[in-house]
């Protein structure tokens, strides 16, 4: 998912979910800058690397892909923007070196979302923005695994956009991909772009779904593809569906976390709280761009009365750096790194857990003892 | 399995088949370059030696010494055209049939000609020219070369069959 | 270019010009080794995607590419191998084939970096075209041996420094998040 969001529709569903109007914003804010928290951003604060919750693409250019490397690269990705949906999933006949990549196979309704959410509500508005964040992406970024991998993440050339006509039949139209990385995609031409295939199983050009470009993360497009682990299975992938009931669950999830809620339960939407807007959030959804920030900006100034201020990813740069040491903590950006790396721990955990070492090794202590 | 599920069974098996069909395609691009570079370093390199080919006829006059290096060159450049051209027809109409830009079944003909005869030349390679046994690490590669060309022939053919069956099938069912 | 097929392109183009030099000053034998470093490598890059297919690639659509790529090799490997004990002439046919080849797969990339508008297409296509060329030539004076092996001696150098220069120049990445 892009800004338009995880910034601002973050905002709308925090303040339909009862926070105020500088609660949301602070929980928008920790939404996006999950986006922008990557490890030379942390080093230029001084702040600690290991939080780092994104990989710039020259860091991914010098990332190592030998086994540390994939480690590093999956604990991070993992965590934050590819939530595996089920990490004891079987499959017949599968290697075990196969079946670890597929278990990191992301998809919403996970138990480690339940996880993610639970871990959120005794701390901040910062862990309740990062939870949004993976929650959102679990919907967006479903059937692709936060591992560099081949035979997870590749698709073949086929993908077809569905769409309805004048006459309101289903139609669909090839989509053409090119690896131009200066041009923008083109709706109306349908050129979009996608990283070129790479041969080698652990290239970090492998990593996400760079096969499939943008599509995930735009919410008008419904599209058809074969996905690498899919067996020749055909996938239809509906954005307008899912991101809506993106929304819902995170506006469900941030009731509970509120306290509003007993507990955070599975596939639960506030369908109701989202009903005397929901036609206007689909029309959004659905409305054919590359960038829905104007839309949702307008939406969430009507619902508060308030103005939005554009997202700067430095704004709170400053206090982080002029705070001494010992408070750095209670600095926005320092509860950001603490509920960053209570996530990431997490999520290492229970990949860990599950037998499966491509999280890397996990010290329980760094989970129990050192953040509480 | 209701009909929905055998629909999807179906569906998954034609393209498999197709891409199967289009992966072997492109294989057999590849070993064309192969096939002609092997009848070049064979022309080349003497055990095919048109020289001795062309002394053995009998003519009324002697040939003019430019003739033979000619004949050679031409004879060597048709061939492996040829040689190309079938291949490249073979791997490229199986191609456009993997993805079902052309249904045409011409080109599976032509393959399993190539693939009987590769197969049918593979123990030629281990005869010597007097007619013996003989067997070195060059002759095994080259066989195993020849060996994988025909299974990606057979693959071809094999799931182009295939195909043809699961989309009966599939017409039955809707 | 990632850092890691950076150090690859380094090592490749420090190597092709080591190998270049040494077969100019011993254009008897030092083919040979050349002959057996790349049927070394050859065998290990196609029994490794073997194993890669039947450990991974086989569940994956349109993995029996893996399947056939590792065949491929192994197979170009063995008779790679074979070709250190016969006669020099069928070995630089061999050698000058394999780099017309090298050559031909760097044309085709320059076309496909320009459709997508990469930089370097220009250096790509000038690259596979002398790589061409200096086989056409090498073909020219097949029945002079020792002509060849200078001519493609130098055509190895020639592709060692165009390794070289591609490594240490930036380049775009297309890396979708």
């Amino acid at each position: 998912m892009q800004e338009d969001f995880h910034y601002y529709a973050t905002y709308c569903a925090a303040f339909l979910a009862g926070y105020d109007h500088y609660e949301s914003l602070d929980i928008c804010y920790s939404a996006q800058f999950v986006d922008m928290c990557s490890r030379t951003y942390l080093s230029g604060i001084k702040a600690r690397t290991d939080a780092a919750t994104t990989q710039l693409q020259l860091e991914m250019m010098d990332a190592r892909t030998d086994i540390m490397g994939l480690q590093d690269i999956t604990r991070i990705w993992a965590s934050f923007h590819f939530l595996p949906k089920d990490l004891y999933a079987t499959h017949k006949f599968r290697t075990r070196r196969y079946m670890n990549k597929y278990r990191l196979i992301c998809g919403p309704n996970s138990d480690l979302l339940v996880k993610t959410v639970e871990l959120a509500r005794a701390g901040t508005l910062q862990a309740v923005g990062i939870a949004m964040h993976v929650l959102a992406d679990t919907w967006a970024h479903a059937n692709f695994a936060g591992t560099p991998s081949l035979v997870i993440n590749n698709t073949t050339p086929d993908f077809y956009e569905i769409y309805t006509d004048e006459e309101g039949k289903e139609v669909e139209k090839k989509i053409h991909f090119r690896h131009n990385p200066s041009a923008a995609d083109d709706l109306d031409g349908d050129n979009f772009t996608n990283s070129l295939y790479q041969g080698n199983e652990d290239s970090v050009m492998n990593l996400g779904h760079g096969r499939a470009g943008h599509l995930p993360d735009y919410s008008f497009i419904k599209y058809r593809y074969y996905p690498a682990w899919g067996d020749y299975h055909e996938l239809i992938k509906d954005n307008p569906s899912d991101y809506m009931h993106a929304f819902a669950q995170m506006v469900y999830a941030m009731r509970y976390l509120r306290g509003e809620e007993e507990s955070f339960e599975k596939d639960t939407y506030a369908w109701d709280v989202i009903e005397p807007y929901r036609e206007r959030i689909d029309s959004i959804l659905r409305k054919r761009q590359l960038n829905a920030c104007a839309d949702w900006k307008a939406l969430g100034e009507e619902l508060s009365g308030r103005e939005i201020p554009d997202f700067d990813v430095n704004e709170y740069q400053v206090e982080y750096e002029l705070v001494n040491k010992e408070q750095k903590r209670e600095a926005f950006l320092g509860k950001f790194i603490k509920a960053a790396l209570a996530q990431k721990g997490m999520v290492s955990s229970e990949i860990y857990k599950s037998g499966n070492l491509l999280g890397g090794f996990v010290k329980e202590l760094l989970i129990k003892g050192r953040l509480s | 399995m209701s009909q929905m599920d055998n629909i999807v069974e179906i569906k998954k098996n034609i393209k498999k088949c197709e891409s199967n069909i289009t992966i072997t395609g492109i294989g057999v691009l590849v070993f064309g370059l192969w096939d002609v570079l092997k009848f070049i370093i064979q022309t080349a390199y003497g055990s095919i030696d048109i020289a001795r080919e062309l002394s053995e006829i009998e003519l009324d006059s002697e040939i003019d010494p430019i003739i033979v290096p000619l004949i050679t060159f031409f004879f060597i450049l048709f061939v492996s055209l040829i040689i190309i051209v079938v291949h490249c027809f073979i791997g490229l109409r199986a191609i456009g049939y993997g993805r079902g830009i052309k249904r045409k079944w011409g080109f599976l003909f032509f393959a399993g000609i190539i693939a009987v005869m590769t197969a049918i030349g593979i123990p030629d390679y281990f005869v010597s020219r007097d007619g013996r046994f003989f067997i070195d690490d060059t002759v095994v590669a080259a066989a195993l070369v020849d060996l994988t060309l025909c299974y990606i022939l057979c693959d071809m053919i094999f799931s182009a069959i295939g195909l043809k069956i699961f989309s009966s099938k599939l017409e039955q069912e809707q | 270019m990632t850092k890691f097929q950076k150090i690859k392109n380094i090592t490749r183009g420090v190597l092709s010009i080591i190998l270049g030099a040494a077969m100019i000053k011993f254009p008897n034998k030092a083919y040979v080794f050349l002959v057996m470093l790349i049927g070394v490598g050859l065998l290990v890059y196609g029994i490794s995607t073997l194993i890669y297919y039947f450990t991974m690639a086989m569940f994956m659509v349109e993995g029996k590419t893996m399947l056939y790529k590792g065949v491929i090799i192994t197979d170009f490997a063995i008779l790679t191998l074979s070709l250190a004990d016969v006669p020099r002439g069928y070995v630089m046919f061999y050698l000058v084939a394999l780099h017309a080849f090298t050559g031909l797969v760097e044309i085709l990339r320059a076309f496909e970096a320009k459709r997508y508008g990469g930089r370097s297409w220009r250096l790509k296509l000038g690259h596979g075209l002398v790589d061409v060329g200096i086989c056409i030539f090498c073909l020219m004076h097949l029945k002079n041996p020792n002509t060849v092996v200078i001519i493609y001696s130098l055509g190895l150098v020639y592709s060692g420094i165009m390794h070289l220069i591609s490594a240490l120049k930036s380049n775009t990445f297309v890396f979708v998040r």
